[in-house]
């Protein structure tokens, strides 16, 4: 028997409340089979401090709830009087892997997801909010401060070139991994609000809403809301489309595409995408986004 | 770097992103801060600049969880050369970390689980700090924890087992006093008989903080001023501290108008000057010389 072995069966006793009953009940030989675990070692287990081992594994939970409840305050706090179980069940379900707050509460909150999703005991515009708070979570987390190099240095020259020229057919924008759009099904923000003050919105109608979410050049997040036809724009900025067949599946779809409004919204897309590349959202290339590998469109649309 | 090189650096807190502002407003009564050092491992840009912003304000010191010395497995050598890259970034003077285990390969406990006192377990901790100690310029040091139950096999007392770590691995001792209060509590024994057994002279770190019962146990949860009894313990062991640098307050939670954390240091800095002060008086450094001006009627 290894010490590895006995930390291993340790940690799941530790962690794992339904293991941890299993061995209460000293049925050493049958679990001894099932779990291949030494029965020297459940014997082990079994002979610690029953109420100790259990307030320990209790602070364990509480420690993981904490991390969400900080990391994802309005999320918690929806859950009302459902939190800690659903934080036991959780703990349960998901064994603590990660040292980090921000990857512990990604994985509470990709929990709490699946079971609203499928469960109808909250609010409707819980998995909205979890959407938000976990997309600025990752935000704030995952943005590394760099810029990719190759868009920096052909994006004013192409930028110039669309502004100058309107020639668009072979510019190629990429929508940067910091950013991403948001489509959500309630005015998220006024729900905050009104949590923030303490009251639990109850009287909630669905609004459709488009929240672009991005990190700025100081690292900052920054939450904008926007229309339709940005987000559509966004959504379509994949690095694959030339920007020429962005601009015309728009203005069929916005009904833009007679001659003399199709003018004026191709002057309104360069105009958008000079926006946007100010603010650092999108980039331009002459090349597909296949050279590209670390970017990725991560934007939440739904249907 | 030998122990003697390292300066005394005084009574300071840990820093916490909650009390930032406080911090630097009340810098010149803070005499060092302690940072944790996987607050700035894996994270954005922003936490590099802070740990530059702070280091050149305040003398820091690392203090880490995750390093898991007791795990029956090998140094995590990704993790060390981290440590290793805030401690360049903080210029720390000492780094420590826990005489525990969180995490094993599969599983991240994420809590400071206790050892078992054997001396199988005792070996492998020597071998693993030996080999992180080795890899440091400035001193590496192990902290005591809070535990609630022993686990087994146990042949050693907590104390021989703290011994034979420290004294056979070359490192030095982060000495928890709060820590010892809560298991002599907990554990049922007398906390100042515990000390007399604890390798005093290479105790270079002290921890203090306050806690509260839950279902009759005693948490460590950083969350109140420090207790009379933990303060007694330090009044208590303070002449025999001859490689004693710095004295830490920790508090993580229900933080207090930072005047009563200025008024804790302030308090501890008085203890010093008239229980440990007058042995090491030869040290000439600044933090020391601030200690001999605390005045009597504090």
């Amino acid at each position: 028997m290894s010490e590895f072995q006995f930390q291993q069966a340790l940690a799941r006793f530790l962690t794992d409340k339904c293991f941890r009953e299993k061995v209460r009940l000293r049925q050493f030989d049958e679990l001894a089979r099932e779990e291949e675990i030494p029965k020297v070692i459940l014997q082990q287990l079994e002979s610690m401090n029953a109420e100790r081992t259990e307030i320990y594994s209790e602070l364990l939970v509480t420690n993981r709830l904490s991390k969400a409840i900080e990391a994802l305050p309005w999320s918690t706090t929806l859950l009302g009087e459902h939190l800690w179980q659903v934080a036991q069940a959780f703990n349960q379900a998901c064994p603590p892997i990660y040292a980090k707050k921000y990857l512990e509460a990604m994985t509470f909150a990709s929990y709490l997801l699946s079971r609203v999703i499928q469960e109808s005991l909250y609010p409707k515009y819980l998995e909205d909010i979890i959407l938000y708070e976990m997309n600025s979570l990752e935000l704030r987390f995952e943005f590394d401060g760099k810029w990719l190099p190759d868009l920096e240095s052909e994006t004013p020259q192409l930028l110039q070139r669309l502004i100058i020229s309107g020639n668009c057919t072979d510019i190629i924008p990429h929508q940067l991994s910091h950013s991403r759009v948001l489509s959500l099904n309630f005015d998220i923000e006024r729900i905050i609000e009104e949590l923030s003050q303490g009251s639990y919105p109850t009287d909630v109608n669905t609004c459709s809403k488009f929240i672009l979410m991005y990190v700025d050049s100081t690292g900052t997040l920054q939450k904008l809301d926007i229309n339709p036809p940005t987000a559509a724009f966004l959504a379509l900025t994949d690095g694959q489309a030339p920007l020429t067949e962005i601009i015309t599946c728009l203005a069929e779809v916005f009904e833009q595409n007679e001659p003399s409004m199709f003018t004026v919204f191709t002057q309104r897309c360069i105009s958008l995408c000079e926006t946007l590349i100010e603010r650092k959202i999108i980039g331009l290339s002459k090349t597909h986004s296949a050279t590209y590998p670390e970017l990725c469109l991560k934007t939440l649309v739904r249907s | 770097m030998q122990i003697e090189q390292v300066p005394f650096l005084g009574v300071g807190i840990g820093f916490r992103e909650a009390l930032k502002e406080q911090i630097f407003s009340y810098a010149s009564h803070i005499d060092f801060l302690e940072l944790m050092t996987d607050h700035y491992i894996d994270m954005p840009p922003h936490k590099h600049q802070e740990v530059i912003e702070l280091s050149e304000k305040f003398p820091l010191v690392l203090h880490g969880v995750e390093l898991s010395i007791g795990s029956d497995c090998s140094v995590d050598q990704d993790y060390l050369q981290k440590m290793h890259q805030v401690a360049q970034w903080s210029h720390a003077k000492w780094i420590s970390d826990h005489l525990c285990f969180t995490r094993l390969p599969t599983l991240n406990i994420g809590q400071l689980t206790p050892l078992s006192f054997n001396k199988k377990i005792a070996d492998l901790v020597v071998s693993k700090t030996r080999e992180v100690v080795s890899t440091f310029q400035c001193p590496f040091l192990l902290e005591n924890i809070s535990y609630y139950f022993l686990v087994p096999p146990f042949e050693m007392t907590e104390a021989e087992f703290i011994n034979k770590v420290i004294r056979e691995s070359g490192c030095w001792m982060l000495l928890d006093l709060t820590n010892v209060q809560n298991n002599a509590v907990n554990n049922d024994y007398d906390s100042f008989d515990f000390l007399d057994k604890m390798p005093l002279d290479r105790v270079v770190q002290i921890h203090l903080a306050g806690g509260y019962y839950h279902r009759e146990i005693l948490l460590d949860t950083h969350s109140h001023p420090v207790p009379q009894e933990v303060l007694e313990m330090l009044e208590y062991i303070a002449p025999r501290l001859s490689n004693l640098k710095g004295v830490l307050i920790e508090r993580d939670q229900e933080f207090p108008p930072f005047e009563d954390l200025v008024e804790e240091m302030e308090k501890v800095r008085k203890l010093l000057k008239t229980k440990w002060f007058p042995l090491h008086y030869n040290q000439q450094d600044s933090a020391l010389q601030r200690l001999a001006m605390v005045s009597d009627d504090y």
